[in-house]
């Protein structure tokens, strides 16, 4: 039998078994090389709270090219993708060895959470955030939690209720009040936020940030 | 990356290191398991060597690994194929481990399932006379000891040696009757190989290969004077004092030669220059990992050419056509279903019934 299929084989045993480490693995449609991991975002991270759902694709070189991964859960990190949760760690390209195991690979996503790297980005909006201002990267990333992975939200307060509506200026990390100014001369609202959000308009940057400049990027 | 006959066997159940109870139970069992499995493939090491910063791997995994990467996997020192050395030491522990392996696992069972299971309550007290707890019993019955300790993973030479795995089903085929059995094709291969024209040339070519159980190449090789005296010593394929083959730098050299390097081994020259490098390169690893077992651990040359023939056709499966993936799933998520249906056999199991039901020995234990 292909020893590809012992081995991981073993390793969702080896999940299953570790009752300590809070990290699952199952299968999706019955195939072993197509899986579904997740895990409790790390305690004393905007993330705490919240539990991460990882696709995972074993290759068919597997363990000797590393394991495909990809977040599910959406997650506001300097290092995945805020749109389609591609993940930017060493060990999932270079740096990958053959005696990592998807266990100690979702153990590193859980450290990844706490320790982003955004000198080496892969959501370059996201990065800038975290770099302008920790604190208010960190309120969109709790926020980011509390309405996709089940997480309590700033005030422990469970996730938005079924039918609630997301606050799209806390979603793109912004103020309010800056949203507002702009939205009062006339612009989509919408626009507005999708604007401010790729200008990362907040905190210390906004005083580098021409108001003219935004309206030209509100007109175009 | 577990070729031979014994190891294939033996890895039909899903055997870890947790098979053992905690050090605070058994000192020392599951960490010397652990220790004396390939941190590659997760079995108990075959052919060990060791790399110069001293980690051991089975031969053939940091073959494969190297081959992708210049490094040893676990310290990341600079390593390549010049660093392996043999491990006959850390071999012959694993060969004895393997053998007794079932035996303390057995030995382990009552005093095992007894300990663990039935909770201790806070005071400390054993709470297993209370009949309402049996659930949380680890569901080791005395069934799966004997079906374990007499069944297919006997490591008697006798007995592997008369009954084989078929390398390409899977199924126990007496040893005397696997080239037939092979050169019919296992039935599940039959379809597939009269469906595709090249993957029919392909096994045409394969069956030549095992046809004349090697005969043919042993007789090209005429030049070779130790032959006779090899046949003489029970070593028909005299690898006893073998160089390890050296690599090949195939972008310098002519298909003509690649060719000439696959017939010199006795094997098939089809599929074109890509998948003649291919087997060339995966043949001299599966070679130079069998020189890494000691002499009486070695497998024959007909026995690596079969591993090749295989790892060729898992290649084929992947890469070829939609029906051919689904035909592959299938195959697999059967044998993955059963190795689940197995695993859940071996973990403790919330649902199982009472003690008696499930052959479960409980020894009352008034501390
Ligand atoms: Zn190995
Ligand atoms: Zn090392
Ligand atoms: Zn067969």
């Amino acid at each position: 039998m292909d020893a590809r299929l012992r081995r991981v084989n073993k390793e969702i045993a080896d999940c299953k078994n570790d009752k300590t480490s809070h990290i699952s693995i199952d299968l999706v449609d019955n195939s072993p090389f197509h899986l579904r991991g997740s895990f409790d975002g790390p305690e004393g991270t905007p993330y705490e709270g919240g539990r991460f759902e990882v696709d995972i694709v074993i290759p068919d070189s597997y363990p000797f090219q590393p394991v495909k991964m990809r977040f599910i859960t959406r997650v506001y990190h300097p290092n995945v993708s805020s749109a389609s949760g591609a993940i930017c760690l060493d060990i999932l390209k270079d740096a990958w060895s053959p005696v990592l195991t998807l266990k100690s690979t979702l153990i590193s996503l859980q450290s990844l959470l706490c320790s982003p790297e955004p000198r080496d980005p892969q959501d370059a909006e996201v990065a800038k955030h975290y770099m302008t201002s920790k604190e208010s990267f960190e309120d969109t990333a709790r926020y980011w939690t509390q309405i996709y992975a089940g997480g309590p939200g700033k005030d422990g307060k469970s996730a938005v209720q079924k039918g609630g509506v997301k606050d799209e200026i806390a979603m793109a990390g912004l103020n309010k009040a800056h949203v507002d100014q702009f939205e009062a001369l006339g612009f989509d609202r919408s626009k507005v936020i999708d604007v401010l959000r790729r200008m990362n308009y907040r905190g210390a940057n906004i005083a580098n940030i021409n108001d003219d400049r935004v309206v030209e990027e509100l007109l175009k | 990356m577990q070729p031979n006959v014994v190891s294939l066997s033996e890895s039909d159940s899903v055997q870890d290191p947790t098979d053992f109870p905690p050090s605070s139970i058994a000192p020392g069992l599951r960490d010397l398991d652990d220790s004396l499995r390939c941190p590659i493939c997760r079995e108990l090491y075959t052919a060990p060597v060791t790399l110069s910063c001293g980690h051991c791997y089975c031969s053939l995994c940091i073959r494969n690994s190297l081959s992708s990467k210049a490094e040893c996997p676990i310290c990341r020192q600079n390593a390549s194929e010049v660093h392996i050395r043999k491990n006959p030491a850390m071999e012959s522990v694993v060969k004895s481990w393997a053998s007794g392996r079932d035996f303390i696992l057995g030995l382990l069972k009552p005093q095992e399932d007894h300990r663990t299971s039935p909770s201790v309550d806070s005071q400390g007290k054993a709470s297993n006379t209370q009949p309402d707890s049996p659930s949380k019993k680890r569901k080791r019955t005395t069934d799966d000891t004997l079906t374990s300790a007499a069944g297919e993973r006997k490591l008697t030479p006798g007995i592997s040696k008369a009954q084989v795995q078929c390398p390409m089903c899977n199924q126990t085929v007496p040893e005397r009757t696997i080239n037939q059995h092979l050169d019919s094709g296992c039935q599940s291969y039959l379809s597939e190989a009269s469906s595709s024209g090249t993957r029919g040339q392909q096994k045409e070519q394969w069956s030549k290969v095992f046809g004349n159980s090697g005969i043919t190449h042993r007789n090209k090789d005429k030049g070779k004077a130790k032959e006779k005296e090899k046949e003489k010593d029970g070593d028909p394929d005299g690898l006893s004092d073998v160089d390890p083959l050296p690599k090949v730098s195939y972008n310098v050299l002519k298909d003509k030669l690649i060719q000439e390097y696959l017939t010199e081994h006795g094997l098939p020259t089809n599929g074109g220059r890509d998948a003649c490098i291919a087997r060339h390169q995966k043949w001299v690893m599966l070679f130079n990992a069998n020189l890494d077992r000691s002499p009486a651990n070695r497998q024959s040359l007909d026995q690596l050419k079969r591993e090749l023939k295989k790892w060729e056709e898992a290649q084929q499966t992947r890469k070829h056509s939609v029906t051919d993936v689904v035909a592959y799933q299938k195959e697999h998520k059967s044998e993955f279903e059963r190795l689940k249906e197995e695993a859940r056999r071996r973990i403790p199991d919330k649902t199982s019934n009472s003690a008696a039901a499930s052959g479960i020995i409980v020894i009352d234990d008034d501390e």
